[in-house]
């Protein structure tokens, strides 16, 4: 019966649209955590937000991209060497930087960021010019699962995403390093008092938080470009992930990622793309108005 | 060390930033040269854009240097640019120019941006100077200044001739996924508007922010949803070729038209052309039939090693104007006498690489372009499209509702 | 006795009687439209710097929506203006007090959460209030921008003469008269017992709460008051350049007020100005130089905050500090 055919795949074609949406949703949240999760490491131990970590992120972008195009390395090891450059730039970063304003008002912390972020973006501005670099295309293969399309590189983005996140959990909750981050982050003084060195610790987790910012540009950057303002729209989404998931949370950043990602994907699909930012935003002042430290932010 | 020393320390400091400062402005002491200002975004996001305007401006002056400088009325004079960032705000804009005319008294400033330019157009005939604003904005021409000219022509027009060609190709159910940037918007309404002029359908609309959008995987899957035979894009060139990769990647098959600020030329670097295939859009002017473009172009990528654009051949080639214009009125400080000698200079012989011929009375200037299809990976011919019958249907100034 | 109490009312405002001599005679001096541009720009973010400084400085609140105040008072103002004929005086007043109104609503939001959540939520609002102002075109116009905003209204003087502002002096004594206004009734809460209220706020939320100051009520207080003046500086630009677009209300804004406040002293009155001027100043004089302009800033900015505690003003201090002789207070 021609009625009832026609209602199927009516019915098929929103099924596999909305599909799509969600696993755009997904795909996009992934790279959102990615960047946040650094974010929330260097909260929890600094215990102000890292303005600069978007432009950390851009850093590492075209660290990469140098490495993989003007000295031709292979993708992954221009991966690897940028985001130990990355990882020693955090460290300068948090010794020259943040440690002498570690008594101030963290309004001096921020100021400081944001000088360093023109310092590093219109340094990029200049040394690379200001043209939109493209990637070179890695990993373009896309499969069509039934009306479903995923790129290799997606799926690339999700698996190391979760791989971070259970190698960073272990990482945290198994080694002695972890368990020492976690008595600092949670207790400085009493840290101190247990013989922990709380710079060195201050030092690795930043130096660790901008190698996670590197890994996820070098990540992103194969789908994306490489320019010098790339830093400034993740560096807000990383915000509100941060805030969402409740600042310093690990589970809060993946967890606020992939809210952030589906919300952005689904409203934009069935309701409208132009206020997408609008609809992120209102999900986050909705969160913060019920629980106002976030979904699984300290009280 | 004390704080007070610390504070001296930063004192020091800022005596010699002033110091510095105040010796790059000496050169406004050599009577015979005459400045041009030039007040643009040179950092941040569309850094690119207002570089782009800068390099024309900048080889024209150069060239005109070069040959040893301009006569007018029997004395000699050599110009230079002095340019200064606005991170594209008015409020800067407005701040530069100023700057400019205290020290350096330009008769010429160059803007590409409508902000920029309306903010100037309130003081430019009280202190005496020409604008040339490059914008596709009609706004500017109606504020009924005298001291104005704009070189682009309206986007109308650029994307009548696109759209036209994607019309012969059989398209009929477009969608847009336009960029939400200022002449994003209106592009998108421009197409809406003359599409369906023509008898065509708009079947969806998903407009991306083509900077900030990170995947542009959500945009794409609403729009190919409505399962439209083509796509229309509005924005910065590489963004949307990756646009363009993107949507071949969902597998659609469909064509591209694409506005008049997407440069082929550009994207082909980042997307190869048999996945651009098929689209419709405007003739890079790199690639222009015209034997003096061909050459500026070769000139501007020996000099700067970027691709020529609308935007440095444009201002080149106003800059030529001006020039042509003091010599035939006989002054450089006048800039009314300046003005009216500008219509009865045009075309400025081998310099009128993008052909301007005329100047409509609120200070447009005409000139045509190419329009050009991409097919099966190669670019097809370009086809010559006329101004003068779009601007006698809709007049310089038309805005779509 | 008379003597008496003019001698102190001279000494205790000698700081800011000078300051209204030297604004007041700078147009006689300076004909030089750029400076008296400059001078005019650097009045109306004093406003604005000042306005931050009441909710950051004195109450220790992180506000980071100042921005979108700043760009509703702008855009209200041209739109009563503009739209419902409204004359500059008018629709100036109107506007800081719709941007007062939307404040509450934000303020009351806002304020449910602290600290960094707080920061962080009340620059998403910011972002919010952009986003808006660039989607709602058929108020705002959009990215388009609102253009045509006409000047203040002519003030009707005896003798058949009038006040008008197409100069740039008359600009000027506009907008310094309302920044000492600003100032003025600024130092007047400051100093008032609502002030010392925002005070025991930033000193210390938990104890003021505990001293039965409702913690709640002062910080919104002190938000809408910096919130209307935010509002008066986004009218006093509107109606100068003329020319409106959303990116007058975005974070960046916000972020350049703040450095503003920082970099000349948080929690002092003449912080905030000094700092709109220095800042405004300097970043001038950058662009004479061949150095990437804003790298020079990013680095000047870096060095003042980490070496320079307290700003300027908290340099000036230190300065006097040393420079006064032992055993003398």
């Amino acid at each position: 019966m021609p009625y009832i055919k026609n209602f199927n795949e009516k019915d098929e074609a929103e099924m596999a649209l909305f599909i799509q949406q969600v696993l755009n949703g997904i795909m996009l949240g992934s790279i959102y955590s990615l960047v946040a999760l650094g974010l929330t490491l260097e909260y929890g131990i600094l215990h102000i937000p890292n303005f600069a970590h978007g432009a950390l992120y851009m850093a590492g972008a075209y660290l990469t991209f140098l490495l993989a195009t003007q000295i031709g390395f292979n993708y992954w090891l221009a991966m690897m060497l940028a985001m130990i450059a990355l990882a020693a730039i955090g460290v300068l970063v948090e010794r020259l930087v943040y440690r002498p304003l570690i008594k101030e008002s963290p309004l001096n912390s921020f100021i400081a960021a944001i000088g360093l972020i023109f310092i590093f973006v219109d340094g990029a501005l200049h040394i690379f010019g200001p043209d939109f670099k493209r990637f070179p295309p890695v990993h373009y293969e896309a499969f069509q699962v039934m009306d479903l399309t995923i790129t290799l590189q997606r799926i690339i983005i999700i698996t190391v995403t979760v791989l971070l996140i259970i190698l960073l959990q272990l990482f945290i909750k198994k080694t002695t390093i972890g368990a020492t981050i976690e008595a600092t982050a949670q207790d400085r003084e009493g840290a101190l008092l247990m013989g922990i060195s709380v710079n060195r610790v201050r030092m690795i987790v930043f130096g660790l938080g901008t190698a996670l910012a590197s890994i996820a540009a070098a990540l992103i950057a194969p789908i994306h470009l490489v320019y010098p303002g790339m830093g400034g729209p993740v560096i807000l989404k990383a915000f509100v992930i941060i805030i969402l998931g409740g600042m310093g949370s690990i589970p809060g950043a993946i967890i606020g990622g992939f809210i952030l990602g589906l919300v952005e994907s689904l409203s934009g699909g069935y309701i409208s793309t132009a206020y997408n930012e609008v609809f992120s935003f209102g999900v986050l002042v909705t969160v913060l108005a019920i629980r106002p430290t976030g979904l699984f932010g300290a009280k | 060390m004390g704080g007070g020393k610390k504070f001296i320390k930063i004192i020091n400091v800022l005596i010699i930033i002033i110091l510095t400062s105040l010796m790059g402005n000496l050169s406004i002491l050599l009577a015979d040269v005459i400045n041009v200002g030039y007040t643009g975004p040179l950092s941040g996001g569309a850094a690119k854009y207002g570089r782009n305007n800068l390099e024309g401006l900048e080889m024209a002056v150069e060239e005109m240097n070069a040959a040893g400088g301009i006569t007018v009325g029997g004395k000699k004079y050599t110009f230079k640019v002095i340019a200064l960032d606005d991170r594209y705000k008015p409020a800067d804009t407005v701040t530069n120019a100023r700057r400019l005319i205290e020290l350096h008294k330009p008769p010429f400033i160059f803007c590409p941006h409508a902000g920029g330019i309306l903010g100037m157009l309130k003081f430019n005939e009280q202190e005496k100077f020409i604008i040339h604003g490059y914008t596709d904005s009609p706004a500017v021409l109606q504020q009924g200044n005298r001291l104005l000219v704009k070189a682009p022509m309206s986007m109308g027009f650029y994307n009548s001739g696109v759209i036209e060609l994607g019309w012969q190709k059989g398209w009929r159910k477009g969608a847009l996924l336009c960029g939400t940037h200022e002449s994003g918007k209106l592009a998108e309404k421009i197409f809406e508007v003359l599409w369906k002029d023509k008898g065509g359908q708009i079947v969806a609309n998903a407009p991306a922010d083509y900077a900030k959008v990170t995947d542009f995987y959500p945009f794409l899957t609403k729009v190919l949803a409505a399962k439209p035979d083509c796509i229309f894009l509005y924005g910065p060139s590489e963004p949307s070729a990756m646009i363009i990769s993107q949507a071949r990647e969902l597998g659609f098959k469909g064509g591209f038209v694409l506005g008049s600020q997407c440069k082929l030329d550009e994207m082909e670097k980042v997307t190869p052309l048999k996945l651009i295939s098929p689209s419709t859009g405007v003739c890079p002017v790199g690639m222009m039939p015209l034997p003096l473009m061909q050459d500026y172009s070769k000139r501007h990528k020996e000099r700067f090693n970027t691709i020529p654009t609308s935007e440095s051949a444009f201002n080149y080639e106003v800059m030529y104007i001006f020039a042509e214009a003091m010599k035939k009125s006989g002054t450089v400080s006048d800039v009314y006498k300046i003005m009216e000698a500008v219509p009865q200079v045009l075309p400025v012989g081998k310099h009128a690489i993008r052909g301007i011929h005329t100047m409509t009375k609120e200070g447009q200037f005409l000139s045509g372009y190419f329009a050009m299809e991409v097919d099966e990976g190669k670019f097809g011919k370009p086809v010559d499209i006329d101004p003068r019958p779009w601007y006698q249907k809709y007049g310089a100034t038309w805005m779509p509702k | 006795m008379r003597q008496t109490k003019f001698y102190n009312f001279i000494s205790r405002n000698l700081a800011y009687l000078i300051f209204i001599m030297v604004v007041a005679t700078i147009p006689l001096f300076v004909s030089s439209r750029f400076y008296m541009h400059i001078l005019i720009m650097c009045g109306i973010w004093g406003i604005a710097a000042a306005s931050m400084n009441l909710i950051m400085g004195y109450t220790g609140q992180v506000n980071l929506a100042h921005g979108a105040f700043l760009g509703i008072g702008a855009y209200s103002t041209g739109l009563l203006m503009l739209k419902l004929g409204i004359n500059f005086w008018l629709a100036l007043i109107m506007a800081c007090f719709i941007t007062v109104a939307i404040g509450f609503c934000i303020g009351l939001l806002a304020f449910r959460t602290k600290g960094s959540y707080y920061a962080i939520g009340t620059m998403c609002f910011n972002v919010i209030v952009t986003v808006i102002i660039e989607n709602w075109e058929n108020l705002t116009e959009g990215v388009r921008g609102l253009l045509g905003i006409p000047r203040p209204t002519p003030i009707p003087f005896p003798f058949g003469k009038e006040i008008n502002f197409t100069t740039m002096a008359a600009n000027y004594y506009l907008v310094f008269f309302f920044l000492i206004l600003t100032l003025l009734i600024i130092r007047r809460i400051v100093n008032s017992m609502m002030g010392k209220s925002f005070l025991a706020v930033r000193g210390n939320e938990e104890l003021a709460e505990s001293l039965g100051i409702n913690t709640l009520f002062t910080k919104l207080k002190s938000f809408l008051i910096s919130v209307f003046f935010a509002g008066l500086a986004g009218g006093l630009y509107a109606s100068y350049i003329g020319f409106l677009s959303p990116e007058i209300s975005d974070y960046h804004v916000t972020f350049e007020i703040l450095i503003y406040c920082l970099i000349g002293g948080l929690g002092t009155m003449a912080g905030p100005v000094i700092g709109a001027f220095t800042l405004t100043v300097i970043s001038e004089l950058l662009h004479g130089m061949a150095f990437p302009r804003l790298v020079a800033y990013g680095f000047l900015l870096v060095v003042i905050v980490i070496f320079l505690r307290g700003g300027i003003m908290g340099g000036i201090h230190l300065l006097w500090a040393n420079f006064l002789p032992k055993g003398k207070k």
